[in-house]
């Protein structure tokens, strides 16, 4: 398996980057992944994890819209892009291999 | 307004988040920031909002470097050092031709001021290492022929028990023997000292181990240097080493070890052995008078010129010898002994105050030469860039970039010489301080000033050598350079042209100074016959009442030719009296007592009369004088007589050229030869013998003198010298600095050349477009040459019209501190200016060949 450099958090954010689809911004992807896994996030902490990302190709951006609330900042809007899905199923493949190799009784007490 | 309070983020933390954020590409980080913050005020209350803000932008931080660096796009361009470096690094190849002068000339420049300043420091820190130098004095003895170091050995005796206020005593004497361990087979050659236990004292010498040095046991102190050397190690009480002087061997056995001294001592220290002397010598009523130099220690705080003046009473009680009672003793300090090189003796080293200035001056000079050079070449060079900085400017280059680039590039240029000098300064230090024998070291206690001055130095030196050019650049108007309305600027030309003259006059004066210094030595060395004289060996001691005893002795030895006993013979001063003034010659007079063999076996000249006894058997009463005392007596002397307060009146035979008796630098004084009183009258002050020998055999020779010395005399020391080694301890200091000199001087004119070569090929190079269209339209070489170097001769020859004056009263005024000097005539100066005439042409001749040999189409085709 290729490695893909892609951690767990990083995974859950690319993917929520995907479900979030065109308003995926930090924010959003914040309220979001706490809404989802029930964790307290720091937003400083996802800033970092995004723009890590966007440095190993992994996301892309570019600048939104702006609202008061926000002070008239605009807001960077993330797209994860074409390696990123690629990593993102290169991962969920890896996953579904070692699922399907589980022995059958195994997985029997797992799914129970 | 509490409640808009409560709404906003911590203005501190707002105010660093805009800070660490600035950019419209990252005001995202804000936005969210915001959002987060109103979010969470509405469901957690504004404090634990305000909180999480706070640690959000202090995480945050760690994204400011990430967005820096990220911001700086493109990152090559941002980073303009890397960029003025690496272009400077390039514009330095390019002009490699020009960059290597600049170079070798900084280099040499640096090498040159850092030698002397290594050497002059290296002086003035002199035995820094001493607790209250000002207490170690000499007695010194003032007669009427100078001054002398040494000193009847019984008035130091004497001194040291009656006059308050001296502490310790101790007479110095130094000697070179061989040495070996008791059953070694090697033997090492080692100057020792000889001096009372109370040297360690007065010198503040340290015993580091064993016990210091006693009378009456045959005992030494070595050095830890020598106790390696001899032993490799340190535990070496108790064992023997066995001491050869002049073929006697005594055993001796090690007391203590002392602690090397620093290398800035003025004196060493390596061997101490006791001072004894026969006990004879110490009687001041005896009629023979052994010298030796004589050092006290002092009580703190006393008047030692005070202390002096009681010296001719104490004396009076104990002598009636009219020789000691005339003289004028003095106490001298360890500064004034160091500093006063015609009254030296072996111990502690003398140094030459005017050759400590004018190495200083050289130094600087040399310095300032090499700067002035590299100002002047890289302002010429960065003018024939003129047309890249132009270039530089239109692509949006500010002012202060060109600026920076220029002083990057001559920061990389200084950095190289300095390199280059520290390698130069390693490997040619030892060298020299093994031929000169002066110290050449930094002590480790000022590595860091050295260091930071250095540092200091080469950023001074940075900023002048390329802020001029810089500042010439960066004036010119760009658009008229793009116009074509300047090719060459005109800017800077007169600042070049003064440097040049500097330049010029400098090196003239140093060229003029050295040919000046080597007619001196010359003339010196000619005055001393010193090729003659390596074939003849002085024998000192009381020769006494019967002279013919050991002539008769010596004149056995085959190879021996003449023997000569005398009073004095020429050469440094040792303790000899003399001077006399009668009615006569009032200004007083030496008077030698000599043989008829003297004037031959010295190889002395009689310029005008005769030699004693040459063809008729002369009187008693006839006498020789010198060309000093001839020009004393208006008419012609041969033949007069003279009362000279003998019984009757002396006839002068003959003039003897003037020979220097004691340093060159002494007026040669008045001199008589008296033939010795057959009836032995004279007898008492004889005490040298001559000897002029066959130089087959030298040492075969030299084991018989000491034979029949022996025999004759055997409680007299052997004490032989050679006269040519004798004479030339006169200017010894005189020849070394003449040879240093030089090498300095050869030096600096060196590289005023390297910058004259580099400017003509600058003038030719920016020519070369004019040369190349005057030779399509017929030029030949000699008016292109005569076309590209009109300037530099005027630049000669208005060096030389303020060169020359200058060094000519320099030069008189060094001079004046010789008695006997040569003139400073024409031909110095015309030698001077043909040898800059000639380096000049050939220089130019060498670029303008190039220039004419060149194809003019390629030339013109460049452009």
């Amino acid at each position: 398996m290729k490695k893909t450099g892609v951690g767990e958090f990083e995974e859950m954010v690319l993917l929520t980057i995907c479900v979030l689809d065109n308003s995926a911004y930090a924010f959003s992807i914040k309220t979001e992944v706490e809404a989802r896994t029930n964790r307290k996030l720091n937003i400083s902490a996802i800033h970092t994890t995004l723009y890590r990302m966007e440095d190993k190709g992994l996301l892309t951006s570019e600048m939104g819209e702006s609202n008061s609330i926000r002070g008239g900042k605009r807001k960077r809007m993330f797209s994860v892009t074409p390696f990123g899905i690629k990593s993102l199923s290169e991962i969920k493949a890896t996953r579904s291999k070692l699922w399907e190799d589980i022995p059958a009784m195994i997985l029997k007490e797992l799914k129970s | 307004m509490s409640q808009m309070n409560n709404t906003t983020p911590p203005k501190v933390f707002k105010r660093l988040l805009s800070w660490m954020f600035p950019t419209s590409s990252t005001e995202e980080i804000e936005g969210d920031l915001n959002e987060d913050f109103y979010y969470n005020t509405q469901n957690q209350g504004h404090f634990t909002a305000r909180l999480k803000y706070a640690f959000d932008v202090l995480m945050l931080v760690r994204l400011y470097f990430r967005m820096r660096s990220k911001n700086r796009k493109p990152t090559a361009m941002q980073n303009l050092f890397f960029f003025h470096f690496k272009f400077g690094l390039r514009a330095i190849y390019r002009q490699r031709l020009h960059q290597s002068i600049n170079i070798a000339t900084l280099t040499l420049g640096f090498s040159c001021f850092a030698l002397i300043f290594l050497f002059v420091y290296n002086q003035q820190q002199k035995d820094n290492f001493l607790t209250e130098p000002e207490r170690i004095v000499r007695l010194g003895s003032i007669a009427e022929w100078g001054e002398g170091a040494g000193s009847h050995v019984g008035i130091g005796q004497m001194l040291a028990n009656e006059l308050p206020g001296i502490e310790a005593y101790s007479n110095v004497s130094t000697s070179i023997v061989e040495i070996k361990t008791l059953n070694g087979n090697e033997s090492f050659t080692e100057t020792i000292t000889n001096g009372l236990p109370s040297l360690v004292d007065i010198f503040q010498l340290e015993i580091i181990r064993g016990e210091n040095i006693k009378s009456g046991i045959k005992s030494i102190l070595i050095s830890e240097k020598i106790s390696q050397k001899l032993f490799s190690s340190l535990d070496v009480i108790g064992k023997e080493l066995t001491l050869i002087s002049r073929g006697n061997e005594t055993n001796y056995t090690i007391a203590g070890v002392l602690k090397d001294l620093p290398v800035n001592a003025s004196f060493s220290v390596d061997i101490l052995k006791l001072f004894a002397m026969n006990e004879s010598y110490y009687d001041l009523n005896s009629n023979i008078q052994v010298s030796y130099p004589a050092y006290f220690k002092v009580a703190t705080n006393m008047d030692i010129d005070q202390m002096a003046r009681k010296i001719p009473e104490l004396l009076q009680a104990h002598t009636s010898s009219e020789s000691l009672l005339s003289t004028q003793y003095v106490f001298r300090t360890l500064d004034e002994i160091k500093s006063n090189i015609d009254a030296s003796d072996n111990f502690v080293e003398a140094i030459d105050g005017q050759v400590l200035f004018i190495f200083s001056v050289v130094g600087i000079v040399i310095l300032l030469l090499a700067l002035a050079n590299y100002i002047n070449l890289s302002a010429a060079l960065s003018l024939r860039r003129v047309q890249e900085m132009c270039v530089r400017k239109v692509m949006g280059a500010s002012k202060k970039t060109i600026i920076i680039q220029q002083v990057i590039e001559s920061f990389i240029v200084c950095f190289i010489a300095l390199i280059l000098t520290s390698l130069v300064i390693f490997y040619f230090t030892n060298r020299i301080e093994n031929y000169l024998d002066i110290p050449l070291r930094i002590p480790s206690n000022i590595i860091g000033w050295v260091i930071l001055i250095t540092f200091l130095g080469l950023i001074t030196l940075t900023l002048i050598a390329s802020l001029y050019p810089a500042v010439l650049v960066t004036s010119i108007k760009f658009s008229d350079f793009l116009k074509g309305k300047i090719t060459q600027s005109p800017k800077g030309k007169l600042i070049r042209n003064l440097l040049l003259v500097i330049q010029f006059s400098i090196s003239a004066s140093l060229i003029i100074g050295t040919l000046t210094f080597l007619k001196q030595l010359s003339f010196i060395d000619e005055m001393h016959h010193t090729a003659k004289a390596g074939e003849v060996l002085i024998l000192k001691g009381k020769i006494g009442k019967n002279p013919e005893v050991i002539k008769q002795q010596l004149n056995t030895i085959p190879s021996i030719n003449k023997i000569s006993i005398s009073s004095m013979v020429p050469g440094p001063n040792d303790n000899s009296r003399g001077g006399m003034g009668t009615k006569d010659f009032e200004s007083g007079f030496d008077f030698y007592i000599v043989d008829e063999n003297f004037i031959d076996v010295l190889g002395l000249d009689i310029i005008q009369g005769n030699n004693f006894y040459n063809d008729e058997k002369g009187s008693e009463t006839d006498f020789l004088i010198n060309e000093s005392l001839a020009t004393m007596i208006k008419e012609n002397p041969i033949g007069k007589s003279f009362d000279l307060g003998r019984s009757t009146p002396s006839r002068v035979l003959g003039i003897v050229r003037d020979f220097p008796v004691q340093t060159i630098k002494e007026k040669i004084k008045p001199t008589a030869y008296f033939l010795r009183r057959s009836n032995g009258d004279s007898d008492n002050s004889l005490n040298k013998v001559a000897i002029r020998f066959e130089p087959t055999d030298l040492k075969k020779t030299i084991a018989q003198i000491e034979e029949v010395w022996r025999s004759v005399y055997p409680d007299q020391p052997f004490d032989l010298e050679f006269m040519d080694d004798r004479i030339r301890r006169t200017y010894t200091a005189e020849l070394k600095m003449g040879k240093v000199f030089g090498a300095f001087t050869a030096v600096a004119v060196l590289i005023s050349f390297l910058g004259l070569f580099g400017l003509i090929t600058y003038i030719v190079q920016v020519r070369m477009k004019e040369v190349s269209i005057r030779k399509i339209l017929g030029a030949n070489f000699l008016s292109l040459a005569q076309l590209l170097t009109r300037k530099i001769w005027y630049i000669l020859i208005l060096a030389s019209v303020i060169s020359f004056p200058l060094a000519y009263y320099l030069l008189q005024f060094w001079l004046e501190s010789f008695a006997y000097r040569t003139e400073i005539t024409a031909e110095v100066f015309i030698t001077t200016l043909i040898l800059f005439m000639a380096i000049v042409s050939m220089t130019i001749f060498w670029q303008v060949k190039r220039v004419t040999m060149l194809n003019p189409a390629e030339v013109l085709r460049n452009e």
